[in-house]
């Protein structure tokens, strides 16, 4: 009966997803009058929502010693255009229209803490040491500082990551560079701080002082910390990626198979962002009542780009899981180190403190790996890594140095040196994965003839080619291709162009070379415009 | 509950089945008219169908056991705050140890941690300590710290002096150490040197192993040639400390020099000519290759116990050689002398963050003079290592050592390279 109970279980986020494969472009489309869906309704309220707890310790072993990549799969949750609606995971950004003043100012709202501060309570959970303050208008933010070999690293890690993040869609916290004076800060009566001990007692000044002596100062004696404002203050622990929420009515997608998430893991690599566990997020309630809705937000970039939070990166970060279980590790055993990989014999820039090790040298997107196996990134498929790779190729070089700028660093070759390796490793990721499928966007069809951008010749990584174009009827009923016609051009057949209104009609369209990738487009005739309404892919692999 | 959650689970199956045929079947053809179902409605019916099926968050069934046995098992047994179990707690050669302890680390402010144990061993060594350490004091300068300890070794190999022992001479003999010490010490140059004074008293108790099978010291031995054997003395001592940290964090390894010394004087208060120096020293120097992912580790360590004018060494505080922190090839303290001389060599290499391996050499002599410096009678070996790692710290390690009086293999809890510690 328990195995029956479990099975049934685990079974759940399945069954629900059932209705997302429906909502989910297949290779054979069929098409409803709202497609593309633009956003996911999520119209039932949260009622009684817990806090999730997850266990780092479990988290950490279940998934290294589980450790096994899963067959492909199609991602769900997306629309059928491939991309992900907007929904309380995710917000379709138009990076290429967002202002520099924008990107800078990401989804920062209330701005950065105003004096007087008072802190509330110390942290003593996380790598570094933090608090938590109160500032005059009475928001709560969590503080956290530089460690002092490295000023400025962590603290402007994690408020440029989170720009990144949010630029790219996805829900951050409003993360602030804080230059305070130390006068500033008052210690509230009631503040408490958590002993190593795990138990809270009385916080006293003698303790802060401990926590201001270790933080690294600017030139005019102000502290320097990275202060992030509080989420909605009924926040519901972190979110898993895997499984979905039982409490939460409009999570139906198993979280490994949601393709912003799987996707995420090429914005991490982008960003060297390898501490990419479930215990770095937050589920949050936003709204009352019928309004209640989960928020889904990431959380803790401090370990982004060269910095690990409290020391520089280490070079094995992004490279290599922290327990041994790749082949690639092992093998290491009888060799005696003697074969060395290029990534370990990377020079950093440590002149620059505050930059880490960060560097774009060995850096292969293909196999990136965070700390330790996330399940919703072992099951990307290249599909996915498109998806996320679209968002990170969005960033021009003047958005990675307006949001990079807002580190607030003091040496601009800090700067600089960021925004060349970002630049790089932008490219590198382009490279990878825009190779991995046909990279057309952009279809319409004008003037009865189908136009598209090549993404790889957009951005110089392949040379303009030829295709092959297979145009045909689409029975959307019984969801069929019909009278198919092949050209070499990209003009509208003529038997098509008559279409009635309300029909559909496909374009398959494969390179020269014919290597198995493809593109197949769905349009609906809308009388006086044709509008695309479906488009799935296949990779090299034969990956649909 | 659970039978509610099958039902409820089942009629959820049935529900979304039903709902994505229904997806298809209502469609109009793409019409847009008819009885067509919206992509939107679909997922709002999935959605308020399950929001009449909610259950409360459980995590999944592994970690929700994990979560038990830590909570009310491991958090228990290795919580390092409050009572808990301690591991290990007495030299190596004592086999497997356990027992309570209570540890504080919070103690005013933070600045003083305490920690009081006792533990037993699987070969019947008994041992506790209990320590207080007053620390960062004097914004970071200052260190102040005590401890009273008992420590009864059952069973320590005893060979005889000299380079020259043969194995086949193997004794064992019980040391009962009861100590009690005071140090304060004083943190200079970013903590790059320290320097102390510890005072402190030794009540030393020699008793016949309790090895079987073995002869014990007093019965192949004698005072003459063992000093110490059947009369032992009580002590008082007065260690001077300096050490030399130049090392930088890595991330396998450390980087840099660390050199320490430290003298101690042995005054022997129960009148039998035991007055004498013990001085230890040691270097230690790390080269990281490859970003530290590979490392040359090397030790160079000397202890010499001088005596005063017609004064002796007991043997069982004269330096040895042999075992896990030295010699790996040869028997713990394989040989005894009043001057140990023995250098180390690693080259380490790394499978991953956790998981470290090394090749290693080692070579040491014994003197009956102290001081003595030199390639006469080298004793050496060669072995493999296996290293757990948290970041540049080793958990544990496996070293597997080779030399002409066979295979020894080490199983302990320490870092070879580790900081010279007081052996009394």
């Amino acid at each position: 009966m328990v195995c029956i109970q479990r099975s049934l279980r685990h079974a759940l986020p399945h069954v629900l997803a059932v209705v997302w494969v429906s909502a989910a472009p297949c290779l054979a489309q069929h098409f409803l009058p709202d497609d593309p869906l633009t956003r996911v309704p999520e119209v039932a309220a949260v009622g009684d929502a817990r806090v999730q707890s997850i266990n780092s310790i479990y988290d950490f072993a279940h998934n290294s010693i589980d450790y096994k990549r899963p067959a492909p799969s199609k991602a769900l949750a997306v629309n059928t255009l491939g991309e992900v609606p907007d929904s309380s995971w995710f917000t379709n950004r138009d990076i290429s229209r967002m202002s520099l003043e924008a990107l800078k100012k990401g989804g920062r709202v209330q701005g950065g803490p105003e004096p007087p501060y008072t802190v509330v309570a110390a942290k003593t959970e996380g790598v570094s040491a933090g608090f938590r303050l109160r500032d005059a208008r009475g928001l709560l933010y969590f503080v956290k500082v530089d460690p002092e070999t490295n000023p400025e690293m962590a603290t402007a890690a994690d408020v440029m990551g989170a720009l990144f993040l949010y630029a790219a869609g996805f829900n951050v916290p409003e993360n602030y560079i804080l230059l305070g004076r130390e006068q500033d800060f008052h210690l509230s009566d009631k503040a408490r701080v958590t002993t190593r001990t795990g138990k809270e007692r009385r916080m006293t000044a003698a303790q802060l002082r401990t926590i201001f002596d270790e933080i690294p100062r600017e030139p005019d004696g102000r502290i320097r910390a990275m202060a992030s404002l509080a989420l909605s203050p009924k926040l519901a622990g972190p979110f898993r990626y895997s499984g979905v929420r039982s409490d939460d009515p409009n999570d139906l997608v198993a979280h490994e198979d949601r393709r912003d998430l799987r996707g995420l893991a090429v914005l991490f690599a982008w960003l060297n962002h390898t501490d990419a566990k479930g215990e770095n997020s937050m589920d949050s309630v936003v709204g009352k009542g019928e309004n209640a809705r989960f928020l889904h937000s990431l959380l803790d970039f401090g370990d982004c780009f060269g910095s690990d939070s409290d020391i520089p990166k280490d070079p094995r970060h992004g490279q290599e899981y922290i327990l041994p279980v790749t082949r690639a590790q092992l093998q290491r055993i009888p060799t005696l180190g003697f074969a060395a990989d290029n990534w370990e014999k990377v020079h950093y820039p440590r002149a620059m403190k505050a930059v880490g090790d960060f560097t774009a040298v060995g850096f292969d997107s293909l196999t990136w790996k965070p700390n330790y196996p996330n399940p919703a990134f072992l099951a990307m498929t290249p599909l996915d890594a498109y998806w996320g790779a679209k968002r990170v190729m969005a960033f021009t070089n003047e958005d990675i140095r307006a949001i990079i700028e807002e580190g607030q660093f003091h040496d601009p070759e800090s700067v600089d040196y960021i925004t060349r390796v970002l630049e790089l490793r932008r490219d590198a990721i382009g490279r990878a994965w825009f190779g991995q499928v046909l990279p057309l966007e952009q279809f319409r069809i004008a003037d009865e003839h189908l136009a598209f951008d090549n993404l790889a010749v957009q951005h110089g990584f392949a040379q303009p080619g030829r295709y092959k174009f297979t145009w045909f009827l689409w029975n959307n009923d019984a969801q069929r291709e019909e009278d198919f016609a092949t050209s070499e051009g990209s003009a509208l057949p003529y038997t098509l162009t008559s279409v009635s209104v309300g029909s559909y009609i496909g374009c398959r369209i494969v390179g020269e070379h014919d290597d198995g990738r493809s593109v197949t487009v769905y349009f609906h005739n809308e009388g006086d415009n044709w509008k695309l309404v479906g488009i799935s892919r296949t990779t090299a692999e034969g990956i649909s | 509950m659970r039978i509610k959650f099958v039902r409820h689970s089942a009629l959820l199956l049935i529900a979304g089945v039903t709902l994505s045929v229904c997806a298809f079947a209502q469609d109009g053809g793409g019409d847009g008219g008819g009885g067509a179902v919206s992509r939107a409605d679909s997922i709002e019916a999935a959605e308020v169908e399950k929001s009449k099926h909610l259950s409360p968050l459980e995590p999944p069934p592994g970690e929700e056991k994990f979560d038990h046995i830590q909570t009310d098992i491991l958090d228990r047994i290795f919580n390092p705050y409050g009572f808990g179990l301690k591991f290990g707690g007495i030299p190596t050669g004592g086999g497997f140890s356990l027992g309570p302890r209570y540890a504080r680390p919070d103690m005013l402010g933070g600045y003083l941690d305490s920690s009081t144990f006792a533990v037993g061993s699987t070969h019947q060594w008994f041992g506790g300590q209990t320590s207080l350490d007053f620390h960062n004091l004097l914004n970071g300068h200052l260190e102040l710290r005590t401890d009273g300890g008992y420590l009864d070794a059952a069973s320590v190999y005893y060979f005889g002096e000299g380079p020259d022992s043969s194995k086949k001479a193997m004794t064992d003999f019980g040391r009962e150490f009861t100590t009690a010490h005071f140090a304060a010490l004083g943190h200079f140059w970013d903590q790059k040197l320290t320097l102390g004074y510890e005072a402190g008293g030794l009540f030393a108790h020699i008793v016949p192993g309790n090895r079987g099978g073995l002869p014990t010291a007093e019965q192949v031995f004698t005072e003459a040639n063992t000093p110490g054997l059947v009369q032992q003395s009580n002590f008082v001592t007065g260690t001077t400390i300096v050490q030399m940290d130049f090392r930088r964090e890595g991330f396998s390894n450390p980087r840099g020099l660390l050199l320490e010394a430290d003298d101690s004087q042995f005054f022997d208060e129960s009148g039998h000519n035991s007055n004498f120096h013990l001085l230890q020293s040691q270097a230690t120097y790390y080269v990281p290759l490859t970003n530290g992912m590979r490392s040359f580790v090397f030790r160079l360590r000397n202890v010499s116990a001088f005596a005063e004018n017609h004064q002796t060494v007991p043997f069982y505080l004269q330096p040895t050689l042999g075992g896990p922190d030295d010699l790996r090839g040869f028997d713990r303290y394989r040989y005894y002398g009043n001057g140990v001389s023995v250098a180390s060599t690693e080259y380490r290499w790394s499978i991953s963050q956790t998981l470290e391996m090394a090749i290693f050499g080692d070579g040491g002599n014994v003197y009956t003079r102290p001081g003595l410096i030199g390639f006469r009678d080298l004793h050496g070996d060669g072995g493999v290592g296996f290293r757990i790692k948290n970041k540049q710290a080793t958990v544990m390690r496996l070293d597997v050592g080779f030399s002409a009086e066979g295979v020894h293999v080490w199983f302990v809890f320490n870092d070879l390279f580790g900081m010279l510690y007081r052996t009394f």
